[in-house]
């Protein structure tokens, strides 16, 4: 009985411990947030509620659903070939090579966006692609934090908002260089937009016919590479520091360093645990990004099935030991009446 | 060389050589435990499996291993977590082990402490097991380094800074343990060659003192009462099992031991396959990067409370360094700290039992808070916290201590 | 017996003398391992950072690297106030060298230049232009970097008259 008393005490006192260091500790660095929204309700500033969110979309939809994928097809091959490859339609018109070459950085192919990608969110970014991608909420928060700065000290105030401005600008004239290779196509009008979304929808394989790898290729590979995969990086890595101000890291032990409840939230959102990241929502849906994160996951950390196989053959045979040497404790013990 | 008899046995010509039958009796058959013990007292035989372990998956890892900066974090979370049969498995368990031996380590310290062996006779058993304390320490901190991740980076830059504190010397003494104005390939090299030999072998020199300490003054029991250990023996050995106070290393004492490492064992191999995560900081997961500052640096959890001490005085870093000194070396002091020579339990000492609990949960309040950011009142439960350690060790141990003999001796007068 | 005595002295002063010249030998051997552990040359090479700033303009701020860490070199201009405690005079104009590490975290502030501070994100230290601390909680204000001045060149990692003069007055 003393001897369970004491093990109580120890098992108390390692509980309390691992609870600080590790449960506790990690609160406070990483705060919760937000779970991913993939309904990007931000597209929608008008909607009040989740539900007006959801008629908005589903008006989008509509739109993309009775469009006309012939007249799509022309003003896709008018505005976006000249950059991007859609190879599942035969428009090739550059090498990978060649579109590095010109653009720093290799846009995506086109091919299969309407399976990976939100078509609400696609809407929004072919309309004003720095909006849609969050870069812009940079800023946002940025101008709240100087009314906070504004409320405190008025005397420091214009000062502060001069130099706030200054690096917001700085910032914005980066993103801008970033995106003036993809601009907004506002202009084209809804119907046309619509057209062009109800075209990819034509040619897209449903996502259960692409891979993983492929997912992630299209929408991590012109930022990151994965060494432990051999997925080179689709751009030149200086430029993208141009562009960026930072190298974006090798995905490769993402899983491991961040976890995937981390990477659901960040891809969706980076600026939610990244305030002012120079990463852009890339608008990958729900399905695309689980399988990116699966991805990560089976590139990261291989051993899962094995582990979990193994685990139970070694803790069955150490409790098998566990009990064959209680026995002989007793029969030991017995002897000398312990 | 008196006449060599023919040998009739493999065993009898190992005897005639080596006196392997002394040699057992002393050792095994003959080295008397007292019987009034508990499964505490299996803590030693358990931290001697673990550092086994520590050694033989440190052997395995060694092989793949590359100490330089460039190739360090590859060989570590793709040669050996991804290509080597089971070298993830490998990986883990010295990972594991690493972590849980700290943990035992201050259980087996503190069952020193609780039952009073660290005074009156065992101070030599106490104090080599300090010595090896802190030699696991400096050999958990160099290894924390080689994965060169985010955290082996900087929690190494930031460690070897603490020394830059020290007066005149310090900043030469800095350079002078990296190699290198800044953590770099010396730094990682010579560290390495600290953690795969020299550590290890200082260690095992340590722990032989260890064992022998104990020897003479006997092992300690659970009411610390006197027992002589001859006599019970003899009476042990005439066959009065039953009655006699003490029993053999072997088979008895081991008997309960080998059960106590099943135990642990399993707890191991369960942490090793499904609960790892607290061994392997995530932030390691990314590789060093001397131009990037983590948004947090902590040491490992071993490290905690005395880097909470150092952080404590946060209104003055030379304060902070000299409380960091002490709670260093005060481990040391503690046969001498304690003013009443008679060896009693905890709970048989009518103040030094709430002074024990109190330095108990004011080491957890210290781990706990080292590891949080040191802002707002953060740092003043921290430094609440490092004064009354200080006060505990150094001022409350030698009083209440005193007291408690004073009280006796009256009581007995 | 006389002998005999005389020899038992001299094998103990022998003894003595071997005993002696083991200390000493095993001294010796210390200090060897102690420089073996000592920066390589190279290391130490590479420890000294040479900058021209001859064709920097009033105003101008470079960051180069120095063992490892970042250091300013601020030309000021007019509107920066003159600080002898603090200035480095290169060719009769004054320049701000400091370690760029925030001394309260070790956070890397950045240049404000419409300012005229170095702003630290981290826990909001503001420094002037001479790296005194104005605001937040550094300790202190930049460390300077052992520096001579050789002309237009500062060389990062040797020390000189003024460098020491600069640092008693910190």
């Amino acid at each position: 009985m003393k001897e369970l008393k004491i093990l109580a005490i120890l098992a108390a006192f390692t509980a309390v411990l691992y609870w600080g260091v590790e449960t506790y500790a990690h609160k406070v660095f990483y705060p919760p947030v937000a779970p991913a929204d993939f309904t990007f309700a931000d597209l929608h500033p008008e909607a009040q509620t989740a539900s007006e969110v959801d008629r908005e979309r589903r008006e989008v939809l509509a739109m993309i659903e009775q469009g006309d994928p012939a007249a799509g097809r022309i003003a896709v091959e008018t505005n976006c070939a000249a950059c991007h490859t859609i190879s599942a339609d035969g428009i090739e018109m550059m090498s990978d090579e060649q579109l590095i070459a010109a653009n720093g950085l290799l846009p995506p192919d086109l091919s299969n966006i309407s399976s990976l990608y939100d078509e609400v969110f696609l809407m929004a970014f072919l309309k004003d692609p720095a909006e849609a991608s969050f870069i812009t909420s940079h800023t946002m928060h940025q101008r709240e934090a100087l009314a906070e700065a504004k409320a405190k000290s008025p005397e420091d105030s214009e000062r502060l908002i001069n130099d706030h401005v200054r690096t917001v600008d700085g910032f914005n004239n980066r993103v801008a260089g970033f995106f003036n290779k993809m601009p907004g196509y506002a202009w084209l009008g809804d119907e046309e937009l619509a057209n062009m979304l109800a075209y990819f929808r034509t040619i897209a394989k449903p996502i259960n016919e692409i891979t993983p790898r492929e997912i992630t290729m299209n929408a991590c590979a012109r930022c990151h590479s994965v060494d432990y995969d051999n997925m080179a990086l689709k751009a030149d890595m200086d430029a993208l520091e141009d562009y960026l101000g930072v190298r974006p890291p090798d995905l490769s032990t993402m899983i491991l360093s961040h976890g995937g409840g981390y990477l659901t939230t960040f891809i969706n959102d980076p600026q939610k645990h990244l305030l002012g990241t120079a990463m852009p929502r890339v608008g990958l849906n729900e399905a695309a990004q689980d399988r990116v994160v699966a991805y990560l996951e089976e590139v990261g950390d291989p051993n899962i099935e094995e582990r979990n196989r193994l685990g139970i053959w070694f803790v069955g045979y150490f409790l098998l030991l566990t009990v064959l040497a209680y026995l002989w404790k007793k029969s030991e013990f017995k002897e000398i009446g312990k | 060389m008196a006449e060599l008899k023919k040998a009739n046995s493999v065993g009898e010509w190992f005897d005639q050589r080596l006196q392997t039958t002394t040699l057992t009796k002393v050792l095994m058959t003959e080295y008397w435990i007292p019987k009034r013990i508990n499964f505490l007292w299996s803590f030693g035989m358990v931290l001697a499996t673990l550092f086994t372990v520590l050694v033989i998956t440190g052997i395995f890892l060694m092989m793949y291993y590359k100490p330089d900066t460039q190739l360090a974090f590859y060989s570590v979370n793709y040669t050996i977590m991804h290509e080597v049969a089971f070298g993830w498995l490998i990986r883990h368990m010295h990972a594991v082990a690493a972590t849980l031996i700290f943990l035992f380590i201050y259980i087996h310290m503190f069952t020193g402490l609780y039952y009073g062996s660290f005074k009156s006779g065992r101070e030599l058993i106490w104090l080599s097991g300090v010595l090896l304390f802190v030699t696991f320490c400096a050999a958990g901190f160099s290894g924390y380094m080689l994965p060169w991740g985010q955290m082996s980076y900087w929690a190494a830059a930031v460690i070897t800074n603490l020394f830059g504190e020290i007066p005149i010397i310090g900043p030469e003494l800095v350079i002078w343990i990296r190699g290198d104005y800044v953590v770099g390939d010396a730094t990682l090299t010579r560290f390495f060659m600290l953690h795969v030999f020299l550590l290890p072998v200082v260690i095992m020199l340590i722990l032989g003192l260890h064992f022998y300490a104990l020897r003479t003054p006997h092992v300690n029991t659970e009411e610390g009462e006197d027992c002589d250990f001859e006599a019970e023996a003899r009476k042990y050995q005439a066959g009065d099992k039953k009655n006699s106070k003490v029993m053999p290393f072997w088979p008895k004492f081991m008997a309960e031991d080998i059960f106590v490492m099943c135990v642990v064992m399993t707890l191991f191999f369960f942490l090793v396959f499904y609960g790892y995560h607290f061994a392997l900081d995530p932030v390691n997961a990314i590789p060093a990067d001397p131009m990037v500052t983590p948004q947090f640096i902590y040491p490992e959890w071993y490290f905690l409370w005395s880097y909470e001490v150092l952080r404590g005085f946060f209104f003055s870093s030379d304060l902070g360094l000299i409380a960091f000194g002490i709670a260093n070396v005060v481990f040391f002091l503690f046969p001498w700290l304690d003013r009443d020579p008679k060896v009693l339990p905890m709970h048989k000492r009518p103040y030094m039992k709430y002074w024990f609990w109190a330095l108990m949960i004011t080491l957890v309040g210290l781990t706990i808070y080292g590891k949080l950011p040191a802002t707002g009142p953060n740092a003043w439960v921290g430094l609440v916290l490092s004064v009354s350690f200080l006060l505990l060790v150094l001022v409350l141990m030698p009083l209440l201590s005193s007291m408690e003999r004073k009280k006796r001796e009256r009581e007995a007068a | 017996m006389g002998f005999n005595a005389n020899r038992r002295g001299f094998i103990k002063g022998a003894g003595t003398a071997l005993g002696v010249a083991a200390a000493a030998g095993g001294v010796v051997a210390l200090y060897g391992m102690k420089r073996t552990w000592d920066p390589l040359p190279s290391v130490v090479a590479a420890g000294i950072t040479e900058v021209d700033v001859s064709r920097m303009d009033k105003g101008d701020l470079r960051r180069v690297e120095y063992r490892g860490n970042p250091v300013f070199i601020l030309k000021k201009d007019e509107d920066m106030a003159p600080n002898p405690a603090r200035d480095v005079m290169i060719n009769g104009e004054p320049y701000t060298v400091a370690i760029a590490i925030c001394t309260h975290l070790g956070c890397i502030p950045a240049w404000s230049p419409s300012a005229r501070l170095f702003q630290c994100a981290c826990h909001g230290g503001e420094f002037d232009a001479s790296g005194e601390v104005t605001f937040g909680p550094p300790p202190r204000a930049l460390d300077i970097p052992p520096f001579r001045i050789e002309g237009t060149l500062l060389v990062l990692g040797e020390e000189s008259e003024e460098y020491h003069r600069l640092v008693a007055q910190a």
